[in-house]
């Protein structure tokens, strides 16, 4: 049950964030509400489920909408690895925490993302990108993440999503 | 028994990041063919895209619409004025074209090598944009079966839009001029012996570089050239900006784009190997 039900939340986010929110593009730049979804999930289950949600948003983005096929996957599944590792000693009651995390991936999504499209020649101005994307997505993504962990939080907390996550230790 | 399990957990996801960037290596350039798995996904989530696309457009365009009525007024009324100008145009050009015509049945009689001006297109829609910020990408509803090749041309009724750079079954991902990618041989419309080639750039602006002696000015249209993957004589757009820096050799030249990248919807596909 619980599968499906995050199955269906990442779909139905890619298909929004693919269409309909292209129309409500904010200075030419659009939240990255994938990456928040998958930043939740790590910091509410740990880095197990949360890199194997990251894997699968990444890779439907890369193999639908992407230009290279598993650079998303890659940077969704080790930012969700390394978020869901402070899983246990995590405060989650505070909107602080998903905001801070949300400022430090969108950073760090950025940078793989730059070191990537650097290796395979296409290398674009730091500064241009940084003034660009970077600032104003990162600004986005702070904001948009209290409203995705608040929503993510009260739907975990839910009977039919507790199935047998919270006793085991893993 | 935990730590073992942490431990074969990381060796999960290595072993994982060293498939995927071996998978971004292939995958670089942009492929002819995607593997059926890829096909299958596509199939299933397509048609809810394109209603999604269809009703995020309509939504937008009626949002704006409440907005907009100074704008359309003073649209309307230098619309009206371009019509007259347009229509004293069509009697001279109609006039040469006769002229034209006549000097083009000469061309038989000469047996002169005639340059073939007509291709063949496909018309295709928008389904969805690529979500992320660094990439101008969208995927369109034709592909393989419907004969789309892989650097065909894509354009619409404004002007040129990109190129086809990954074709599937019956999708395919396009890549747009204004996209940090792509480059574009163009020449100016007005004098075509001015060529030069403009780029996209990661603010999706057109940029390019240009003789320095040529005379652009501002306002001219630039038209593909033909030399590069692009079909000949497609629209760009205006020259925006003009820039002669003292240590260049070069004139830089901004182009604002024909096309509205920001609302996409029906586009042209025009067969590569028609015009080989």
């Amino acid at each position: 049950m619980r599968f499906y039900i995050v199955l269906s939340i990442i779909i139905v986010n890619f298909i929004l964030q693919s269409t309909i929110f292209q129309y409500f593009r904010i200075l030419g730049v659009l939240p990255n509400t994938a990456l928040l979804i998958v930043i939740v999930f790590s910091i509410l289950w740990g880095e197990k489920k949360g890199a194997v949600i990251g894997f699968i948003t990444g890779l439907l983005q890369d193999i639908l909408v992407g230009s290279f096929v598993g650079i998303n996957a890659l940077i969704y599944m080790l930012i969700a690895y390394n978020i869901g590792n402070f899983q246990k000693i995590l405060f989650k009651d505070t909107y602080l925490t998903p905001v801070f995390f949300a400022i430090i991936s969108t950073s760090i999504y950025h940078v793989s993302y730059y070191s990537v499209m650097y290796m395979t020649n296409n290398p674009v101005e730091f500064l241009i990108v940084f003034k660009n994307i970077v600032l104003p997505e990162t600004i986005y993504n702070g904001i948009v993440s209290v409203v995705i962990y608040r929503w993510i939080y009260n739907l975990t907390r839910k009977s039919y999503m507790k199935e047998k996550i919270r006793g085991s230790k893993c | 028994m935990g730590k073992v399990f942490k431990k074969g957990m990381r060796m999960i996801v290595t072993i994982v990041t060293i498939i995927l960037i071996i998978m971004i290596g292939i995958s670089a350039g942009g492929r002819t063919r995607v593997s059926t798995s890829e096909n299958m996904v596509s199939k299933v989530t397509l048609p809810v895209q394109k209603f999604f696309y269809r009703s995020g457009k309509s939504v937008n365009e009626f949002a704006e619409s409440l907005f907009a009525f100074k704008r359309i007024e003073k649209e309307n009324k230098k619309l009206q004025k371009q019509i007259e100008e347009l229509n004293t145009r069509c009697i001279e050009e109609s006039l040469t074209r006769d002229e034209l015509d006549e000097l083009r049945s000469l061309y038989k009689i000469l047996n002169y090598q005639k340059f073939n001006n007509e291709y063949k297109y496909i018309a295709a829609s928008v389904v969805a944009k690529n979500p992320g910020n660094w990439f101008n990408i969208f995927t369109i509803d034709a592909g393989e079966k419907e004969g789309v090749l892989k650097d065909s041309t894509v354009m619409n009724g404004q002007g040129l839009i990109g190129k086809v750079f990954e074709v599937g079954n019956h999708w395919s991902k396009a890549i747009s001029i204004i996209d940090n990618k792509s480059s574009v041989s163009s020449e100016v419309l007005r004098n075509n012996q001015y060529m030069g080639i403009v780029r996209g750039s990661i603010n999706s602006e057109i940029t390019g570089l240009i003789d320095p002696e040529a005379e652009v000015l501002v306002g001219d249209k630039l038209i593909t050239s033909g030399l590069s993957n692009y079909a000949k004589g497609i629209l760009i757009g205006e020259i925006k900006e003009v820039i002669k820096k003292e240590d260049e050799l070069l004139k830089t030249i901004v182009v604002k784009p024909a096309v509205d990248f920001k609302k996409l919807d029906k586009v042209f596909i025009i067969m590569p190997n028609e015009y080989k």
